[in-house]
């Protein structure tokens, strides 16, 4: 069997069905095998680092590995910025590169790049696949690697000759279910330290979604009779719309939830990694934290908590649950109202089933503090690299995830500028992505940093309705929101993407 | 601060000490030496790291390390026999030749090379041992130093 056709029967083997890649010379005999595959579905975007977007985004709406392909050279180092994402935010991804035949390796060959010198930063771990012997044991490898413990992607990259030439394939077994997950050390201490706290709080981060551990926080919560926060990446590890959660704590804490910070003694974070931004919110204020994450390199690492455990969420929630008392905290929350006729309010009531990506931004920011999202990966942003572009591939992604379900994009412009090309992508594969364009003709984040509006913020503003139209989508205008609520009637009619212009009238 | 002795065991493939001495530079840790060499077992080599620092770098010096795919183990040495060694060529002719043998002998260096106007020495030892050597030799002219940087094992039994 070729090295093209291993690598498609150990994408199967992998539970892999869609695949984002962009063709070039050395992946060619790769596309060839992949196209006479019939068990798996390629989708072709319009630039390798929309390719690796939509993995991301795939892999954040299904929890499965996300999988793309680029061809040597530039094209592997278009992947770069999609691949740096999944690192900051800890999302499985193998990313498959082609390059130049062995022979050529180092020589600084056309298209040749060391894209796994390039992303060692970025990824878990890549490779370099040397043999086609050792193609299908490194892939497998891959695929373990970017799934064991915390997430992440992990690059494969393949010399074009290993594609054609050939070795003994056999079908890799199934792998014994794992064994259970050993009792975390400190577990009775940590318990007892929530045990004797008067105040507890609990905040959700990006872990409690990765792990599957929404059930077992919500009844710690419940237990707990306890406030909820939740940092960008937790955003619908707990229903936003219970009246226990109080909102997003980091750089942009929502007044409910920095009531919570100040009111508690003891803060349980769960799957959560203390960045820099949601670090400021903690400052000068007098409070325990105990840490629950399933990566020791986090613990101690940016906060001193007075308790840790490490291990998978779910897992450590499910052993920490019968040694925490029940307790009545006695404080009653009101809902958090949703404002009427916002337009995330509109967006929750118009399509209401329907997964969120954003891009980066203002917009991002009114996103994470207002849209209502029930269940994990039902809402999907780039927390920890903020990575403008994001959000329209990975809706793509995440459509093509849903079996081509409705997602909705919510952009700004300066973002829109650099992924618009991707509204040909949902065209073309019939997906009914909705990119709603949140027109401030503003870098509007960078404007409110810098002070005032200045140059350098400002947009170009072309023809969004013949750019829409051209793209193979459709266009839908609106000034106000009893116009937005037009558009967003006639978007969810749609079979076809849609792009809805918001003119705004101010920056947010 | 202190100084720290860390012993990695780690696979013995191409690119391990690029993805570990591309971890120290990127995550600002500042060590003092890295050696590396293979073990008993050809699969793997033993890196041993020296870091001066304080508890809290250490911490996360080790736990980093471990969770790099290609490290197979992480050990902080509490008692470890440790050895570095150093070349030095050192200034001297006839003049002098005999009285820089006489300080070197009280080290027990070895005299590796000579030539009319230098000489090189080699010595084992710790830290201590070596920087007074190196001072003393200092005195008559140093002319190039080579050093391997520290290797070193935990006393005891194998765990």
């Amino acid at each position: 069997m070729t090295g093209a056709a291993i690598t498609v029967k150990c994408l199967l083997e992998q539970g892999v069905r869609d695949i984002f890649g962009y063709p070039g010379a050395s992946v060619l005999s790769l596309f060839e095998a992949i196209e006479k595959e019939p068990g798996l579905s390629l989708y072709v975007n319009t630039d390798e680092k929309f390719c690796a977007f939509a993995a991301d985004g795939y892999a954040r709406a299904s929890g499965c590995t996300g999988v793309c392909i680029a061809t040597s050279g530039p094209g592997a180092t278009n992947l770069v910025t999609a691949i740096a994402d999944a690192y900051a935010d800890s999302i499985p991804l193998v990313a498959i590169t082609g390059n130049v035949p062995l022979r050529l390796l180092g020589t600084d060959a056309f298209q040749e790049v060391d894209i796994a010198g390039v992303t060692m930063p970025v990824t878990k771990y890549n490779f370099i696949v040397k043999s086609v012997e050792t193609l299908a044991p490194t892939l497998r490898r891959a695929f373990g690697i970017a799934n064991e413990g915390r997430k992440g992607p992990v690059l494969v990259d393949i010399p074009c000759d290993v594609f054609e030439k050939t070795a003994r394939y056999v079908r890799q077994a199934e792998k014994p279910a794992c064994a259970l997950p050993a009792e975390p050390e400190n577990l009775r201490s940590v318990a007892g330290l929530i045990n004797s706290s008067a105040r507890p709080a609990v905040c959700a981060g990006g872990g409690v979604i990765a792990s599957g551990a929404s059930a077992n926080l919500r009844a710690l919560v419940e237990k707990l009779d306890c406030p909820v926060v939740s940092t960008a990446m937790g955003i619908g590890a707990f229903d936003t719309t219970d009246a226990r959660y109080r909102g997003l704590v980091g750089m942009n804490i929502s007044g409910d939830a920095s009531e919570v910070l100040d009111e508690s003694d003891l803060l349980i974070a769960v799957g959560v990694r203390f960045s820099d931004r949601m670090l400021c919110s903690l400052r000068g204020r007098d409070l325990q934290v105990v840490h629950i994450d399933i990566d020791d390199a986090e613990i101690d690492k940016n906060l001193s908590p007075c308790g840790a455990l490490v291990g998978d969420a779910d897992a450590v929630l499910k052993m920490l649950l019968p040694l925490v008392s029940a307790r009545k905290g006695g404080a009653v929350y009101a809902p958090r109202a949703p404002e009427r006729g916002s337009v995330y309010s509109l967006l929750n009531e118009y399509f209401p089933e329907a997964v969120f990506t954003t891009e980066v931004g203002l917009h991002q920011v009114e996103a994470c503090k207002k849209l209502a999202v029930k269940r994990p990966r039902g809402f999907l942003t780039s927390g920890g690299l903020g990575a403008m572009g994001f959000g329209l591939p990975a809706a793509v992604g995440a459509s093509v995830a849903s079996g081509g379900k409705r997602v909705i994009n919510i952009a700004g412009d300066g973002s829109f500028m650099m992924n618009m090309q991707e509204l040909a992508t949902a065209a073309r594969y019939g997906l009914p992505v909705v990119e709603l364009l949140m027109n401030n003709r503003s870098l509007g984040m960078i404007e409110k940093m810098a002070g005032g509006a200045r140059s350098y913020c400002e947009t170009p503003e072309p023809d969004y309705s013949l750019l829409a139209r051209s793209l193979g989508a459709e266009y839908f205008c609106a000034d106000c929101p009893e116009g937005l609520e037009k558009a967003f009637a006639s978007a969810a009619e749609c079979e076809k993407p849609v792009l809805i212009e918001y003119r705004m009238q101010e920056l947010i | 601060m202190r100084n720290y002795l860390l012993s990695a065991l780690v696979n013995n493939h191409f690119g391990v000490l690029t993805r570990i001495s591309g971890l120290f530079s990127r995550r600002g840790y500042n060590i003092k030496s890295l050696t590396v060499g293979e073990t008993e077992d050809p699969a793997v080599s033993r890196m041993t790291i020296e870091f001066f620092g304080d508890e809290h770098t250490l911490g996360q010096i080790k736990k980093q390390l471990s969770k790099v795919v290609d490290v197979i183990r992480v050990d902080v040495l509490s008692d470890a026999v440790s050895r570095e060694l150093f070349l030095i060529k050192v200034r001297a002719d006839d003049s002098n030749r005999e009285t820089v043998k006489g300080v070197a002998e009280i080290f027990k260096a070895k005299i590796v090379d000579v030539c009319p106007d230098s000489m090189i020495f080699e010595i084992t030892g710790e830290e201590n041992k070596l920087r007074a050597f190196f001072d003393m030799m200092k005195t008559y002219g140093v002319a190039e130093v080579a050093r391997t940087g520290v290797t070193a094992l935990q006393r005891g039994p194998h765990e």
